[in-house]
């Protein structure tokens, strides 16, 4: 299975051949785990471009996710088990309390994993002393938080807060997305940064994980 | 002009006496606010059907969902009425409560195999839509031939004596559109499979999405005609086809598996003289031309939040569909001032109004909008409304 397959394959959404080749790429052909994510991480980038120039739109950003979702099944114990596996920046993920919309935030999970972040994933409807509570466990240096309602949005500060009360608030940077948010709220909110949608939160992550 | 008369002129695109103006379902706690809270609120209701019927108490309380609604629905027209607005939609939602308090939440089910929480917005069911569950070709066929089977009979029984209960009570007063609010063709397609396998199936098997639009307009088209038996006039279709950057899939995606099915729902109002707009949130400037394809007489949002732009859309396609909406409920109604509020008004007026084919409307509603800009809304749109307009 050569590494172009694979990045075709998830370019083309083939979620029902990708686990099959990244499962032949390495347990037939012995390729290196890290060689496979990164024919992963090409065939993701590409689908960000299509998104980017409208020849893709959600549904196929969600498909991709998922697609992207089953390599990692079978990738993911190959690369803990590789003497290449090394310490990954961390980032928490979550929708807001009162919130249960989903999808803007799996995809930014699917997409960071692929650009080789490790994902935290809270869920929906989560508050500010679950977040605290994981960023203390886990030592995660950047927070997305997802809000899709103008009812919820008010929460961001929450959470701005009670890092700033845990003492957390200067180790990490939080970026925030959703409907109702612009870059001016997200600033009023305590937030770091904001981001229109997925494709463009990873960009404004690897900018926030280098700075 | 009357309320009816002043937005039927608007929809065929022509100037009536001044702009009209609109709102999509006012939430509950403001409708409480307009009008005074009811003496027993739905989750007191609710309460109490759980303590007196332990072991049925979904079936008990589920048989009194009509009654509910009607309730509800016509407290929303009346505070319309009360703000002064010239057109308020209701609509059936066909959602029953379930035997499942997972987490301690009240759950209810859909036709179409979502899953929804009854929040407590200030004692009232605010019905908050949580997954779906139609996610295989098997759950489907079961869906389907509950749509076809008796379901069908039971929601246009519904939906005729209740609107005729509504509108009868209120239509020397205001214009009584109806909606599917939470049950447009699109939302209760994507969300009652869920959006991943949605998407799967969009790109595997689009014959199939396009199949399952179908039967849900067939649906659609059976309960509009039940509410046009009662009366109705003006529909407005439930879409959210975009989100806040875009649509959620191509315009020729959208064109293969959805328009048939919308064409399907105009066709047959058109064919009684009825009217009918489609409502979406969300960036829907790259969809103008399919809504015109589809039929539709309006489209309702424009969502200023999501970069609709009032003046391209009224250059685009203003000379062909009615537009509806543009007033921000991110900001503007909820703690905006009242110049913020005149000032959103006067712009969407200046912008869309010339000419005609312009209702003022709140681009969307929740619980956080401020009755006192609704009020303003209302107000800034008589006062700068006037045809001839002179802004």
């Amino acid at each position: 299975m050569d590494f172009e397959r694979i990045t075709e394959l998830i370019i083309e959404l083939e979620i029902d051949d990708i686990a099959d080749a990244v499962n032949e790429a390495l347990e037939t052909d012995g390729k290196d785990p890290y060689d496979v994510l990164n024919a992963l991480t090409k065939g993701m980038d590409e689908v960000g471009r299509r998104y980017e120039s409208e020849e893709y739109y959600l549904t196929e950003l969600v498909l991709a996710g998922e697609t992207m979702k089953e390599a990692f099944k079978i990738i993911k114990p190959a690369m803990a088990a590789s003497d290449k596996s090394k310490e990954k920046a961390k980032v928490i993920i979550a929708t807001v309390r009162g919130d249960n919309h989903d999808i803007g935030k799996n995809l930014l999970g699917t997409l960071l994993l692929s650009s080789g972040f490790e994902v935290i994933d809270l869920g929906m409807d989560i508050d500010a002393e679950t977040i605290v509570e994981k960023v203390k466990e886990t030592g995660a240096t950047i927070v997305g938080l997802s809000s899709l309602l103008t009812m919820t949005v008010n929460q961001i500060k929450t959470v701005h807060e009670a890092l700033k009360a845990a003492g957390l608030r200067d180790n990490v940077k939080l970026i925030v997305g959703g409907a109702p948010l612009s870059k001016e709220l997200a600033k009023d909110l305590g937030a770091d940064d904001f981001a229109d949608d997925a494709v463009e939160g990873v960009k404004h992550i690897k900018e926030l994980a280098e700075s | 002009m009357n309320c009816r008369e002043r937005v039927l002129e608007a929809l065929n695109l022509e100037e009536p006496d001044r702009v009209p103006c609109h709102s999509i379902l006012i939430d509950a706690n403001n409708v409480d606010k307009i009008l005074g809270k009811p003496p027993m609120s739905d989750f007191d209701l609710l309460e109490q059907y759980k303590r007196e019927n332990p072991d049925n108490w979904p079936e008990e309380i589920n048989k009194l969902i009509e009654s509910v609604e009607t309730s509800i629905f016509s407290r929303c027209v009346e505070a319309a009425i009360e703000i002064g607005l010239d057109c308020m939609q209701v609509g059936i939602v066909p959602v029953e409560f379930i035997d499942d308090q997972s987490e301690g939440k009240n759950l209810m089910k859909d036709m179409f195999g979502r899953i929804w929480e009854a929040r407590n917005n200030e004692g009232n069911f605010n019905p908050y839509y949580l997954y779906g569950t139609t996610n295989s070709i098997e759950k489907w066929e079961i869906v389907k031939e509950n749509i076809e089977g008796t379901v069908t009979k039971k929601y246009t029984n519904m939906a005729k004596k209740f609107y005729r209960r509504i509108n009868k009570k209120h239509k020397d007063k205001i214009f009584v559109a109806v909606t599917n609010d939470l049950a447009g063709v699109f939302e209760s397609a994507s969300q009652g499979m869920g959006i991943t396998y949605y998407s799967r199936m969009l790109h595997k098997n689009p014959n199939f999405i396009k199949e399952v639009h179908e039967v849900i307009a067939r649906f659609t088209v059976d309960c509009y005609m039940s509410y046009m038996d009662a009366g109705a006039e003006l529909f407005i279709e439930s879409g959210d086809l975009a989100y806040k950057t875009g649509p959620m899939m191509s315009p020729k995606k959208f064109t293969e598996v959805l328009l048939p099915a919308y064409r399907s729902i105009t066709d047959a109002v058109h064919e009684r003289g009825g009217k009918i707009v489609l409502h979406t949130d969300g960036q829907v400037t790259p969809l103008l031309d399919f809504v015109v394809n589809c039929g539709f007489d309006g489209l309702q949002s424009l969502e200023p939040t999501a970069g609709v732009d009032l003046a391209l859309v009224k250059k685009k396609v203003g000379d062909k569909i009615c537009l509806m909406g543009n007033i921000d409920v991110a900001k503007t109604l909820v703690d905006g001032t009242k110049e913020d509020v005149y000032n959103e008004v006067k712009y969407a007026i200046k912008t869309a109004g010339l000419g005609g084919g312009f209702i003022v409307s709140a681009a969307n509603m929740h619980p956080g909008v401020n009755v006192p800009n609704l009020r303003w809304m209302v107000e800034a749109t008589k006062k700068y409304g006037e045809y001839p307009l002179k802004i």
